[in-house]
């Protein structure tokens, strides 16, 4: 977020005094620009233009809370990808049609669905802040893990 | 009768001191309990199967159907809606965590 301020002097009294006008100016922007800050003046004479640009040495610390939350953000962008990518993959692997396999094992597919339903509730309930049980917290087998979500349910589980 | 209360301009004394502004503290939203819901395949050749089933279970032999493509669509806005809550709630712990860190260093936490 940025914030701008512009100063169109037409007095030319005031000219001596544009420096503390500037500073002025400058503390009130402070808060809206504590990585970088800009300063530009133009004018009519040979030389027309002017930029300063004004960097914190440890900027990078400045904002380092800001940096992790935005990647905890972008993460949780990438799980959903990797979500849907995975449901595509579990319907239709290998180019298979996922209601003739249903019409041909329909008690195995019936077994399947309502599991994976059941994981996909529990994987809501989670998401709005529920507690992990011992059990998903400590799976680490591919056959332990909820398949809907592995990426919340089971923090200990690693995908090979 | 006439009353009158009259007093003298006392001296303001003018201060500034940094008064925090109040934490909001609302308590976050109680985690979601819900109902295990369970899904009946029917084909052509299991239907009557079925409902005779559903029939001596008591329950009324009437089903709400999907097509196995809507079931996959189904499955996808599922893992939006989760996404979209964990996001939600990440956020909210974010801005606390950034608004807030005194609350961490009371829990004896270094508030990073």
């Amino acid at each position: 977020m940025c914030g701008i301020i512009g100063l169109f002097l037409k007095d030319d009294k005031l000219n001596c005094n544009l420096g503390s006008m500037l500073s002025s100016m400058l503390n009130t922007m402070s808060d809206r620009g504590p990585d970088s800050s800009g300063l530009a003046i133009y004018n009519c004479r040979d030389i027309d233009k002017i930029k300063l640009t004004l960097r914190s040495e440890n900027h990078q610390e400045d904002f380092k809370e800001i940096l992790a939350a935005n990647q905890k953000m972008n993460e949780l962008v990438s799980v959903l990808k990797k979500d849907l990518d995975d449901l595509d993959n579990r319907f239709n692997k290998g180019g298979r049609d996922f209601g003739k396999v249903a019409i041909e094992k329909t008690d195995a597919i019936n077994r399947i669905i309502n599991k994976g339903s059941d994981n996909a509730t529990r994987c809501i309930e989670i998401s709005s802040g529920a507690e992990l049980t011992e059990e998903e917290r400590n799976a680490t087998k591919k056959s332990e893990i909820n398949r809907e979500c592995p990426g919340i349910a089971n923090p200990n589980y690693v995908p090979y | 009768m006439f009353l009158t209360n009259c007093s003298g301009v006392k001296k303001l004394s003018i201060f500034k001191e940094e008064v925090k502004r109040q934490e909001l503290n609302l308590n976050k939203p109680n985690p979601l309990v819900l109902e295990r819901i369970k899904w009946h395949i029917i084909t052509s050749e299991n239907a009557a199967e079925v409902f005779a089933k559903l029939e001596a279970e008591g329950i009324d032999p009437v089903l709400f159907g999907l097509t196995d493509k809507d079931f996959q669509l189904i499955a996808k806005n599922f893992a939006q809606i989760r996404n979209q809550l964990k996001v939600t709630n990440e956020l909210l712990d974010k801005y606390k965590e950034y608004y807030e860190p005194e609350v961490d260093k009371k829990d004896g936490k270094d508030g990073e």
